[in-house]
This record gives structure tokens, C-alpha cells and sequence, in this order.
């Protein structure tokens, strides 16, 4: 590389950080250098071949109002569509699509290089170069040297990885990719606090191997809604099927019988894995009680021949995996493609940031993605996409672009991670967001299109799209208001038919839709008729009329919550003063530094107790100030 | 007390730790950094070691003429050991008033200051000796007037109710784990707990905080002791057997109906309960007396506020019961004694508003006393089981009844259908309730009015 190449952000890493934080940074004007070792690798998806689900959909379509491309891929490569707790409150259904693993990567590669301000620079990244405090390039494994204002690691499980089919690890971040050295030793010299995480993947198997026909297929479902509000609203591949079975007796014994083979029972393994994503050894042993466990078999695209095996991630031998493989129905005769493996890797301990993704320590050094102790795509996505804007907001001398927990899941995560930090590879969760209500998948350009416009991420253009929703929206609120349904003998049986109950006296539509038991298609049976309205809006609707009480009282506790959100803890606090405070919570405080009494009691570890002793000291000192200002004026 | 104050934990504090007057020892606590060197100098310690939690004998000095005033115990705390958690000094004066203020003046005069209300137990928490919960309950011990509510106080103390409710935290933390894996892990096709299962749960945690709530209703009894009403018609009797029951002439007796005008009252221990008696004016409807109207007036305005109304009635007149009817709207059990049973039980049906009737013969004699007394024990003593009788302070009582509230809510909502994600809100406010009570949920509210309530020395 040429040692003067200059750019304004650097990225290194070409996964799903990677991509959104140099996406961002270029939607922003800014040249940007992505920096990665096989450039045919970028976008690839190393683990199950699906994008969204529960509370990961959510931040499919947040990282998609900000102007990501996540989810702009996702709908072009889908090839199963499913509304995750269909059946269940609207707040919590997720959208999740099974993607054509290589036309995904490929997508993602041809995004980059159309963007205007992107430069693709094949290499590995040994070491960050600083000027004093201040990160200013990268060294490549050569020596040579790329310069910039700013830089992100996105460097996934990368960094000394150590890759586990059986008690022999080899090192490598990905099956035929070779780990990521000196980087991590570097942090860990500069004083970062960095650990060991472990994952692991299960095993590819040969579509032409598998005994189809006996097992149980499952369908996509039929409506599609597309992530992106850029996207057409039709799938555009050919969908597939997915397929059930389930691990046996026999199987579990092998592995039992085995587990002196597995890294991770014989303690090679130190990292955490996943609490949320098990082993199959893991849940063979405990769950002993149970004698099955459900697997899906995936196919990883439309050309390919290559079947993901949903729920038995493992690293035993590989002869050992034949083995136990082949006890599971349809799987008789398997021929495996790849084995599964455990991945070892190098974290950074997330506490070490800031909301804004920078290093406490190194200014413009921004880490995002799994380097962070997170796991999942969509995790990653989303920190990239915030640290590629606070790159460019912190070359601009701008203060950090910060999302509050009531605003998007986005920000759930990264206050978590910077207030709380991890044990285990961390996964998003609907029920880590307490503003779960506000924070649903139909309201997300209502919720960030604003921010995102004036942030200049998207078009203003996009402005007239959040205007015509909301006002299709408030026409139909509207009309739902004043349209009735009187009590005639056809509308009464029909209510009681739904497993509702008759109605008294005449009574608004919206008074219906308000019942529990009566959606929105139930309307059109009762006689509605007000024109045809596009499904996203009748959603976002019904939501509205039947949980509008629930929002506002939990409109009511953000309120309350608002109180702790304000009262700011003074940056150089010395938390050894505070009494009352545990040693360990002195020291958790100390570290977190947190910037409101709010984000303290979100730190685990630290006490209601200790919140209180905080709010006493806060107290204390601001009648100390006063008491000290009285004394002068005498 | 004034936050200000409160907050100075540096300061040496003291203060008369028994109640104030005379007695055989008093007992002084001194606490915060410098007590043991404040010690020191009050009893002219000299060069000797000083062992903590050991008990010497010595004499307490005036500093200002140099001679000793009193001869005492004193034993030394340190930090990790005291009460308050901070290094403390406890003196065992002579309980003479003139004494404790000379010690006091002493320490004062050297630096230490008179602790505010509270402020001792306020330190124990800050440093951590102290959950809110048992802070609570030293507030009870201190405050109780009779042995079986000092009883509950320690109780409370040793934490009995916080592990109960600690339980119940973790029961709905259960549910809430459950409801939150069926929506969050949905793909996963996790076996989770049924609706039936969950609606068992919550209902099984709404029961125990009912028995609970009940505990409280008999917690706050034995705070504040039990209020009975004697009432009847004119010269029924009410004031013999008021008398009777006190072992005190405290009411006139006469033949003379519409005798007692006022309310007279007066009270009794029973198994280290307080009983509060009240005698009233009788009732009667065409009373041409202004005063005595003016006593029937106050007589049901008693009504309302007590425990317990005895309705004293002497079948061998004639009985209006329809003057009494009121008493079928109260909320308060009403018991109906039947007098002059040696005259011969006549047939007299009971009144529907009385909870039991029963014949006394002589509303002067023991066995009147005993009768009253045994059915007071029974109503208020032993229908509740003693490690249910928890205290509860007002604000608890109020949360818990939310907490319970909110279950019932969610169960409600689970029959309608509601989605898991509005339930599990419900079932979150239940248990944030409950975490509050128990000093996990973070409110500065809380802490202001435990701390404003305490009183002296402890």
C-alpha cells in the first residue's frame, strides 16, 4: 500500500460492521478505506443463513432507516419470509428471512463498490498507528502503512482465533480463513482489558444425502414484508422449504459417550459461549432429562447444495460427528460438507467504550461488532452503522451521535454493552428493551426517519414517505373514530361467532378493534368497508387503537425514569468517597464511569442500594456547594 | 430530621440510647471516626490497650474540674463490629437524667454532637449493616408499646419478612422468565410454562400476598393496639361491665338509663396486646337530653373506627333491634351479649348483623371478664397464624396491595387473550412492587420517609 494514501476512516473488517460502518461513513461524504484480508469475503455470512428474528429484525429496519444495507440485501437475497409470534402482540413479532448465503455476499460486494467514496484494500491489519492518544492508520502485515483521522475495527471473531473440531485447535477466524494476530496484543499492551469469548457453528451437510422424504417440511409464510422501505414488496427469489427432525437416544449417547473429546468439556476452551445458543454437547448434558432435541435443516441457497443444520453447533471430532450425525432421521446416510467447529476469539471488554463506539482510551478508535463481545449479524450491523457516523462526527469535531433506549434497539445494545458489559457473546433480546411497546418493527421510521434525515443519512425525500404514512395512518384512526356498528342481528351473532360478546348499543369501529379478541381482518366481517388500506398501516393501526392505554403507561415509567436519566453523575467522581459502596461496586463504577445515576443502576453488580447512597451523595454534595456559597456570603 | 445533618457521617454522634427518666443503667451510644479517642479522654483512659467488644469498669470524668461525675461499664466497637459499622463507644451510666445530660454535655463539649432521629440506623444502612427492610423493623422495636409488637419487630429484624417476600420475588421473577423465553425465543420451540401453568403461578403469589396483606391488617394491630366498643341501649350495663373488665372504677354506675354521657375509655394487656375499651352513652332514637344526644352522637361516630363493637343487650326488655340496624352497613364485627342469663334464657333470635351471640348472668362477675377476654383472643390472637403476623409498615402494605392488584390484573388479561407482552408489563409492576418493599428497586422516596420517621438512639 502506498505509505501517503489518505483517508478520512479507516475500517477494518468486511463483515456486517464492516459494511454498514463504511456504508455510513460514505453516505456522509467521507473517504473511506476498507481494510480486509480476502475482499472476496466481505458480507459473508460465517453462521445460520438468516437475517432478523425476534428483536434482530427490529434492528434490521432501524439500521434501514439510518440508510444501512442490511436490509436492503436481506429482501433481495430472501428466500424464506417468516413473521416471527405472528399469533402473539404485535410489539413483539419479528421478521426473519432465510437468505441465498451467496448471492447475500455478493449483493454486499457490489454495493460497496458502486459507493463513490469507498476504496477496497485487500491486507491484514497488525497494528493501529497512534500520535499520542490519538489513532491515526494502520499497519499492515507488510509494513506498510495506511493513514487516517479515524479508524474502526470491526475485526469479528478474528483476532487469535482458534478454530476446535476435537481437542486440536488450529488458529483461524473462519473455516479456510486464517486468524487476525498482533491487533488484540496490541490493545491488550496499549492497557484494554481484552478476554476470550468462544461460538461455534454446526455442520454443513450434502443435499443429496439427505433422506427428504421422510421429513417434515415448513413453509415461509405468504405476505411479505420487506425490511427495507426502499425495497420492492414482493420477494424476488424463488422461496424454499425447511425441514424438521430430531436427534435421538442413540445420538445423545454417542455424545456422551465422546464429550472427553470436546474442547470445551475438557477446559481447552476457557472462552464463554453462548448461554441462548447451546451445543449440542451442552444441552445434551443439561438437559439430560431430555431424550430429543428439534433440529432444522436449512438450505444455505438456491444454488448450492450445501444444508445448515439449525441447533446442533458442536465441536467434537469429526468422526465423531459422522458418527452421531447419522443417528438422526433422514440423516442416515449423511455425507457432511464442512464440520461443525468452536471458534475461539479475542473481545474487548465493552465496558471501554463509549455510547459513541470510541475507546475510552485511544481518541478516534472505534470498535464495533464482535469485538465487542456481541454475536449475531444484526448486532454487529447496528454498532457499525453508529460507529461509521460517530467516525465521521468525531473527524468533524462534532459531538457523538447517541440513540436513547427509548428511541431504538440500537441504542438497548450499546448502552448495555458500554454500562453493563458481557459474560457471554451478547445477543438482543426483546426483553432487555423495557420500552419493548414503543420499540416495535411497524413504528421504525416514525421512530428514527427524523434523526435519520437531519443526520443527512437518508434523502430528505424520505420525509414525504413518513408524512403520507402518518397521515394514511391518522385518516384511518379517523375513521375507525367515527364509523359505527349498531347491534343488528347479523353483527351479534357474528361478534359471538369471533368469540366476542354482543354488543349493548351502538359503538365505533375503533371500540371494536379495541377488544382483544377482534384483529384487524375481523373488521371486514363486521361489515367495515372504509377503502383498502396497506397492511403496514392497518398494523401500526390496530397497534395503536389496542394498546394505546399500555403505551401510555409505559409512556409513564420513561417519564419516571427520565428523572435518573437527568440526574448526571459528575465525570471525575471519586467513588471511594461515596459511602456504602461495596468495593466491587466502587471498582464497577469506577470503570463504567457512567454518565447518569440511570445508567449506574443499569450496571450489574451495583446495588439498588448503592444507587440510593449515590443519590444521598449527590444530595450531600450539592448542599455542601450551597452550604459552602452561604459561608463566603457571610 | 434535617437532610443536612443526616448527611455529615463524619461527625462523632451520641445520644441516650433507653428512654429517657430514671432507671437502674442508661445506656449512651457514641459513633463515627474519633468516638474511641472521645472515650478516652471522658474516662482519663491512660496508656492500656483497648480489646473491643470487652467491658471495663470506669469512672467519667468532668473535664472542666477534673472530677468524676459517674462510674460505669464502657465497651469499645470497631468499625467492622458496631452497629452503625463505624467505630462506637457505648457507656452504661446510672440512669439519673442528671447523669445522662452531664455525659452527654461531656462528649458534646469534646466534639461530638446529639444524633438526629434515626441517624444511627441511617448509618447502618449507608454502610451497609442494614437492608431497608430490617431497618424498618429496628423502627418497630423502638416504638413498640407492648411485648408482642417488640416480638414482631425483631422478627422483622431477622429478616423472617424479607425472606418471605424475597420468595415471592422470586416466584414472579419465574414467571416473568417464562413469559419473556416464549416471546424471545420463539424459533427455539422452547417447552415453556402453559397459560394454566402461569395463571397458577400468579395466583398462588396474589394468595400468599393476601395472607400476607392479612398479617399486615394484624401487624398494624399489635402496633397500635385494639379498639373495642361497648355499646347498648340506655342502662344496659355497658359501664359494669367496662369497670369490670379494667378492674377500675373508671365509669359511674347508676340505675339512672342515659348515666354515661361521654366516652369513657381505658385499656388492658392481654398476652402483650393492647386493648382499648370504649363505654358510650346508650343509644337510643327519641334521647330529649342535648348532652346525651350530644354522646350517642359520638358513640357512632365510634362506630366506624373501631375493631370491634360488644352490643350489650338484656333480653328481658324490650329489645329494639331496629335501632341497631345500622350496624349491618359498618364493616366492623359486631358480638351480641345477652345479660341477666339467670332470669332464664329466653328465645331471642340473633340479630343478622352480629357476627355471635352469648349469656352472661352478671356483668360484674369473672366469668364475664373471662368471656369477654377469651372472645377478644379469638377474634384478634389466635385465628391468625403467629409467623404470618408480619409487620407491615402503611407504604409496604400500599405496595403490596399493588403488587397483588397488578397480578390480578394480568391474570384478568390472560383470560381475555391479551398478548404475553402486555401480561408480562402487569407481572413486572407486580414484582417491581414487591423489589421496592424490599429495597431493591431504586426511590429516593422511600428512604426519606423511613429515615423521618425514626426516633432517637436507635
Amino acid at each position: 500500500m502506498m505509505g501517503q494514501d489518505h483517508f478520512d476512516i479507516i475500517v477494518v473488517g468486511g463483515g456486517h460492521a464492516g459494511i454498514e460502518a463504511v456504508a455510513a461513513a460514505d453516505r456522509l461524504g467521507k473517504r473511506v478505506a476498507l481494510v480486509t484480508p480476502d475482499i472476496s469475503r466481505i458480507g459473508v455470512m460465517s453462521c445460520n443463513p438468516a437475517i432478523g428474528g425476534l428483536a434482530k429484525g427490529h434492528m434490521v429496519r432501524e439500521i434501514d432507516v439510518l440508510g444501512g444495507v442490511m436490509g436492503l440485501a436481506a429482501d433481495a437475497c430472501c428466500i424464506q419470509f417468516k413473521r416471527l409470534n405472528a399469533s402473539k402482540g404485535p410489539a413483539v413479532r419479528g421478521t426473519r428471512m432465510q437468505e441465498d448465503k451467496d448471492l447475500y455476499a455478493r449483493f454486499m460486494l457490489n454495493y460497496l463498490r458502486a459507493l463513490p467514496n469507498v476504496t477496497l484494500i485487500q491486507g491484514e491489519v497488525k497494528a493501529v498507528i497512534l500520535e499520542g492518544t490519538r489513532c491515526v492508520g494502520v499497519v499492515l502485515h507488510d509494513g506498510a502503512q495506511i493513514r487516517s483521522r479515524a479508524v474502526v475495527l470491526t475485526t469479528g471473531t478474528f483476532m487469535n482465533a482458534i478454530m476446535y473440531t476435537g481437542l486440536k485447535g488450529e488458529e483461524g477466524g473462519r473455516a479456510g480463513e486464517k486468524a487476525t494476530k498482533g491487533l488484540s496484543d496490541q490493545l491488550r499492551s496499549l492497557g484494554f482489558d481484552v478476554r476470550r469469548l468462544k461460538t461455534g457453528t454446526p455442520a454443513r451437510l450434502d443435499r443429496n444425502s439427505i433422506r427428504w422424504e421422510i421429513l417434515e417440511p415448513q413453509k415461509g409464510d405468504d405476505r411479505f414484508y420487506p425490511f427495507s422501505f426502499r425495497s420492492p414488496k414482493q420477494v424476488q427469489l424463488p422461496q424454499v422449504l425447511c425441514y424438521i427432525s430430531r436427534t435421538t437416544p442413540e445420538t445423545h449417547d454417542i455424545i456422551r459417550k465422546n464429550l472427553h473429546l470436546s474442547p470445551m468439556f475438557q477446559g481447552i476452551i476457557e472462552g464463554v459461549g453462548p448461554r441462548y445458543c447451546p451445543s449440542i454437547e451442552d444441552k445434551v448434558t443439561r438437559f439430560s432429562d431430555r431424550d430429543s432435541h428439534l433440529t432444522f435443516l436449512e438450505p444455505e441457497g438456491l444454488n448450492t447444495n450445501s444444508i445448515y443444520l439449525q441447533g446442533i453447533s458442536t465441536s467434537l471430532p469429526a468422526e465423531i460427528q459422522d458418527q452421531f450425525l447419522r443417528t438422526i432421521p433422514g440423516l442416515e446416510n449423511v455425507n457432511v460438507l464442512r464440520y461443525g467447529y468452536a471458534v475461539e476469539y479475542d473481545f474487548i471488554v465493552p465496558t471501554q467504550i463509549f455510547h459513541s463506539l470510541e475507546t475510552r482510551y485511544i481518541k478516534n478508535l472505534f470498535l464495533a461488532g464482535q469485538i465487542n463481545g456481541t454475536s449475531g449479524y444484526e448486532e454487529a450491523a447496528a454498532q457499525g452503522i453508529l460507529a461509521g457516523i460517530n467516525a465521521v462526527r468525531a473527524i468533524e469535531n462534532k459531538p457523538p451521535f447517541i440513540l436513547t433506549r427509548d428511541q431504538a434497539y440500537m441504542a438497548v445494545l450499546v448502552d448495555d454493552l458500554v454500562t453493563k458489559g458481557t459474560n457471554e457473546p451478547y445477543r438482543m433480546l426483546t426483553s432487555r428493551a423495557e420500552h419493548r411497546l414503543v420499540l416495535r418493527e411497524d413504528n421504525t421510521l416514525d421512530r428514527l426517519g427524523e434523526i435519520s434525515i437531519k443526520e443527512g443519512l437518508v434523502s430528505a425525500d424520505l420525509m414525504e414517505l413518513i408524512l403520507s404514512h402518518r397521515q394514511k395512518r391518522e385518516r384511518l384512526l379517523m375513521e375507525l373514530g367515527t364509523h359505527k356498528l349498531t347491534p343488528k342481528q347479523w353483527v351479534q351473532e357474528m361478534l359471538v361467532a369471533k368469540g366476542s360478546t354482543p354488543l349493548l348499543k351502538a359503538v365505533t369501529y375503533e371500540e371494536i378493534l379495541r377488544r382483544p379478541e377482534i384483529s384487524w381482518q375481523d373488521l371486514y366481517d363486521l361489515g367495515w368497508n372504509e377503502g383498502l388500506y396497506e397492511p403496514d398501516i392497518a398494523e401500526a393501526v390496530e397497534i395503536e387503537v389496542k394498546y394505546s392505554g399500555y403505551i401510555r403507561r409505559q409512556n409513564e415509567l420513561i417519564a419516571q425514569m427520565k428523572r435518573y436519566e437527568e440526574m448526571l453523575l459528575p465525570e471525575n467522581l471519586d467513588y471511594s468517597l461515596v459511602r456504602g459502596l461495596s468495593k466491587e461496586e466502587v471498582e464497577k463504577l469506577s470503570t463504567v464511569r457512567p454518565r447518569t445515576l440511570a445508567q449506574a443502576s443499569r450496571i450489574s453488580g451495583v446495588n439498588p442500594s448503592a444507587i440510593q447512597c449515590l443519590m444521598v451523595y449527590l444530595k450531600m454534595l450539592g448542599k455542601r456547594n450551597y452550604e459552602g456559597s452561604r459561608e463566603q456570603c457571610i | 430530621m434535617s437532610q443536612i445533618t443526616k448527611l455529615r457521617e463524619h461527625d462523632v454522634i451520641c445520644a441516650l440510647s433507653t428512654p429517657a427518666g430514671v432507671s437502674g443503667i442508661a445506656v449512651v451510644r457514641v459513633s463515627g471516626p474519633g468516638s474511641w479517642e472521645l472515650a478516652r479522654t471522658i474516662t482519663k483512659w491512660g496508656e492500656q490497650e483497648i480489646v473491643p467488644r470487652q467491658t471495663y469498669l470506669r469512672w467519667f470524668y468532668d473535664l472542666e474540674d477534673g472530677e468524676p461525675f459517674d462510674q460505669g461499664l464502657i465497651v469499645f466497637y470497631q468499625d467492622k463490629s458496631s452497629y452503625t459499622g463505624q467505630e462506637s463507644v457505648e457507656f452504661f451510666p446510672h440512669g439519673s437524667p442528671v447523669i445522662v445530660e452531664r455525659l452527654l454535655f461531656q462528649l458534646c463539649q469534646k466534639g461530638a454532637r446529639i444524633a438526629e432521629p434515626g441517624e444511627f440506623t441511617f448509618r447502618a444502612f449507608l454502610n451497609g449493616r442494614l437492608d431497608l427492610v430490617q431497618a424498618e423493623g429496628v423502627l418497630h422495636v423502638i416504638e413498640s408499646q407492648s411485648v408482642e409488637q417488640a416480638k414482631q419487630g425483631l422478627r422483622h429484624l431477622r429478616g423472617v419478612y424479607s425472606q418471605k417476600l424475597s420468595m415471592l420475588e422470586q416466584q414472579l421473577v419465574r414467571v416473568l422468565a417464562h413469559m419473556e423465553a416464549d416471546i424471545d425465543f420463539a424459533l427455539e420451540n422452547l417447552t415453556t410454562a402453559s397459560q394454566e401453568q402461569l395463571r397458577e403461578w400468579m395466583t398462588s403469589v396474589a394468595v400468599q400476598l393476601d395472607e400476607m396483606l392479612q398479617g399486615a391488617q394484624k401487624g398494624r394491630i399489635l402496633k397500635e393496639g385494639v379498639h373495642v366498643l361497648l355499646m347498648g341501649p340506655p342502662n344496659s350495663g355497658n359501664s359494669t361491665l367496662l369497670n369490670n373488665i379494667l378492674g377500675e372504677e373508671k365509669a359511674i354506675v347508676s340505675p339512672i338509663a342515659g348515666t354515661t354521657r361521654d366516652v369513657i375509655e381505658g385499656s388492658i394487656l392481654i398476652e402483650g396486646v393492647r386493648f382499648y375499651f370504649y363505654d358510650t352513652a346508650g343509644i337510643r332514637q327519641n334521647s330529649s337530653d342535648e348532652i346525651e344526644g350530644v354522646g350517642i352522637k359520638k358513640a357512632l361516630d365510634l362506630t366506624r373506627r373501631v375493631d370491634l363493637i360488644f352490643l350489650i343487650l338484656n333480653p328481658h326488655v324490650d329489645i329494639h333491634f331496629s335501632e341497631f340496624h345500622f350496624l349491618t352497613d359498618l364493616n366492623v364485627p359486631v358480638i351480641t351479649l345477652f345479660t341477666h342469663r339467670d332470669l332464664g334464657e329466653r328465645r331471642v333470635s340473633t340479630p343478622e348483623y352480629s357476627l355471635s351471640t352469648h349469656w352472661i348472668s352478671n356483668l360484674k362477675s369473672d366469668e364475664a371478664k373471662a368471656l369477654v377476654v377469651g372472645l377478644l383472643k379469638e377474634q384478634f390472637l389466635t385465628r391468625c397464624p403467629r409467623d404470618l403476623s408480619l409487620m407491615v409498615h402503611v407504604h409496604q402494605e400500599a405496595a403490596l396491595q399493588k403488587a397483588r392488584e397488578h397480578l390480578k390484573v394480568a391474570v384478568g388479561l390472560m383470560d381475555q387473550h391479551v398478548g404475553t407482552e402486555i401480561i408480562s408489563l402487569e407481572v413486572r409492576e407486580a414484582l417491581y412492587c414487591i423489589q421496592k418493599v424490599l429495597g431493591k428497586h431504586f426511590d429516593d422516596d422511600i428512604l426519606d420517609q423511613i429515615f423521618s420517621e425514626f426516633c432517637i438512639g436507635k
